[in-house]
């Protein structure tokens, strides 16, 4: 077997010591980040990203990715014991989850949640070593036409499962490109709206980007509010042991969780966070016991943690193998992965396959290293959720100040991290979403250079892209996809 | 605003954030204008952001009539407060950084950050800045080996 063989080889370079360590290091603050509401995964790998450039480029991905799929199993901790999903994507699990705590099982949850992580994450793995090189090589015959209708297609979608009205999804994506369009343009070497700011010339950076846009809003937005207080519940370990009956009814719930995270964590806009909710009313519209979903029980809990574990897993496909990714924190893996000199998509499992490999067996390992620190260690983050937030706060806005900084050594990066961080503020106040404007901000400048490739290529027509199957099939779902909420509204209109 | 009955229904935070959208999208087209548009077959180096920013115009514009219709989330109100303290945070790191160097930079940004929260107490967030400022050093300066300023450069 091949995929065996190279995953062997992966595992031997993921085991080193020092991979191990930041393999470790990913994971524990990526449950660290995701145990504290208000701080997901996405801030935690910006203010990361400057500390890995010293790292080789399998290390630091291997420490960015562990921050994310640990953020998932460190959110649900927030959402069962005080009821504040520590993620977005761990919302759901409070319903149920934070009912158990009332009934004082906080400690059965928090185990079932530990298990169904795991299980769902290693679901997510496996399917992730064996369809990446198959969707790879097939990959390998996307011209530069099918690439351009791939990410159009991926941005629509961001935009349009994001929360509130999916206009201002786009148009945040659209604000995303055109900052991406500042700096010198590769093809053409023209200087674009630097305003002589010499800073500007080599583009707004990703990490000052990330960090204005989702740190400094989140901080505005929740410094000096009350968000929170522990009940305090002590977690002991003989109390985490489920009764025979919820252990034979999480299996099955789990399955589904799974299978349904996996499938949509790969599409393009869909990620962990609708997989929960899916998985969750799926599991509560088929349960014999759809009467006691809310109440606090067990399915209601591993349904949606299992399910947004192994969507956090599969999403790594399309940002491997296609160089696109299908959420905003992919967005930001894969400008790590620019950001090392690695090109993202079908060449890189060729290519760097050492890296990919070595990544692939890490999240092995890292998924037992979680299981370690979410069951016998839960007692430390749970100790976690007692620091008030006004010591958390300055110490984040200080992380944010010294990680920009450290980039390149500039104080004016600090001010356009004040800029973009005053622009990210009032987005969120108008209702726009932060992360469309991430990927458009990523996807596009690839984006301009596919489609400069493809119209070259047609000789300025576009019915270049109606040519190729691929790229026809991706317009006509994004244009159903922007004509739906229309049609939509025009039935409801009729029905009313 | 003044309580106009007809009015009522107007959505001020969107017809803002439309107008808004509107503004910076036309910038950056009538900038991207003078870059040259170029062919379809050789894009010129305006290309891309004058149509993006073109959209973005349009797309503003139909947020604004939206606004009129009443649809939206209403009214957003804005935590000046933090908004304030967690800005000049900000600007003093930057302002400090060069001159004094890693330590004092980072307990005077940390105490006005901590002022955010009117539960903060002084001495607390200047423990708490002393302490951000070791862990910093160490993670940094002493394993990174980043050359950021320590201590003020008269020293």
């Amino acid at each position: 077997m091949d995929i065996l063989s190279n995953l062997a080889s992966g595992m031997a370079q993921a085991a080193t010591p020092e991979n191990l360590m930041y393999c470790f290091l990913g994971v524990t603050l990526g449950t660290f980040i995701g145990v504290l509401p208000g701080l997901g995964a996405m801030i935690g790998i910006a203010l990361l990203l400057p500390v890995t450039y010293y790292l080789d480029p399998a290390s630091a991905i291997i420490m960015l990715a562990g921050i994310y799929y640990g953020g998932e199993y460190g959110g649900s901790i927030a959402a069962i014991l005080i009821n504040v999903p520590g993620t977005p994507s761990s919302a759901v699990t409070s319903i149920d989850g934070h009912a158990m705590t009332k009934q004082g099982r906080a400690a059965v949850a928090l185990f079932m949640t530990a298990i169904a992580s795991f299980v769902g994450g290693s679901i997510g793995i496996v399917l992730l070593t064996a369809f990446s090189p198959l969707i790879a090589a097939f990959a390998l015959t996307f011209s530069s036409v099918d690439y351009f209708a791939v990410m159009l297609l991926g941005l629509v979608a961001s935009a349009s499962v994001a929360r509130g009205s999916a206009l201002k999804g786009i148009v945040a994506v659209i604000a995303g490109v055109l900052i991406g369009t500042i700096g010198t343009d590769v093809s053409t070497g023209a200087q674009r709206f630097t305003m002589g700011v010499p800073e500007l010339v080599t583009g707004v950076n990703l990490v000052v980007l990330a960090m204005g846009i989702f740190g400094f809003a989140e901080i505005v937005a929740s410094a000096g509010s009350q968000l929170r207080r522990t009940e305090d519940q002590s977690i002991r370990m003989r109390d985490m042991l489920p009764d025979r009956g919820e252990a034979r009814r999480s299996v099955m719930p789990i399955a589904r969780g799974s299978s349904l995270g996996s499938l949509l964590g790969a599409l393009p806009g869909a990620g962990p966070t609708l997989s929960a909710f899916l998985a969750y009313s799926f599991e509560k519209s088929i349960s014999r016991n759809k009467a006691f979903f809310g109440s606090g029980i067990v399915e209601g809990v591993v349904s949606p943690e299992s399910a947004n574990n192994a969507a956090a897993q599969t999403a790594f496909i399309p940002t491997f193998t296609l160089g696109i990714p299908g959420t905003a924190t992919m967005a930001l893996i894969l400008g790590a992965l620019m950001i090392h000199g690695l090109s993202p998509g079908p060449r890189l499992m060729t290519d760097n396959a050492d890296l990919f490999w070595a990544v692939v067996a890490s999240f092995w390992i890292g998924n037992v290293f979680l299981l370690v620190l979410n069951i016998p260690l839960v007692t430390i983050w749970v100790r976690l959720l007692r620091i008030p937030y006004r010591f958390l706060f300055p110490a984040i806005i200080c992380f944010i100040c010294v990680g920009v900084y450290s980039v390149s050594l500039n104080p004016v990066d600090i001010f356009i991290v004040l800029a973009v961080g005053l622009l990210g503020y009032a987005m969120r106040l108008t209702g726009f979403e932060a992360a469309p404007l991430l990927m458009g901000f990523i996807l596009g400048p690839l984006m301009e250079e596919y489609l400069r490739r493809a119209l070259l290529l047609g000789r300025g027509d576009f019915r270049v892209f109606l040519e190729s199957p691929i790229s026809a099939t991706c317009l006509a779902i994004t244009a159903a996809m922007i004509a739906w909420p229309a049609i939509r509204s025009r039935l409801g209109r009729r029905h009313a | 605003m003044n309580a106009d009955p007809s009015r009522k229904m107007l959505n001020l935070t969107d017809l803002f954030a439309g107008l808004g959208v509107t503004a910076l999208c036309s910038a950056f087209a009538l900038v991207a204008y003078g870059y040259g548009l170029g062919g379809l077959a050789r894009m010129g180096a305006g290309f891309f952001p004058f149509w993006f920013g073109v959209l973005g115009a349009v797309l503003g514009v139909v947020i604004c009539i939206g606004a009129f219709r009443g649809q939206g989330e209403g009214e957003a109100r804005i935590q000046w407060r933090s908004l304030l303290f967690v800005s000049a945070s900000f600007v003093m790191f930057g302002l400090l950084i060069e001159p004094v160097g890693l330590v004092a930079t980072v307990v005077v940004s940390t105490v006005l950050g901590a002022r955010a929260d009117q539960e903060a107490r002084l001495g607390e967030s200047a423990l708490l800045g002393l302490g951000l400022a070791a862990g910093v050093w160490v993670v940094f300066v002493l394993l990174l080996g980043l050359a950021i300023p320590v201590l003020p450069e008269v020293l």
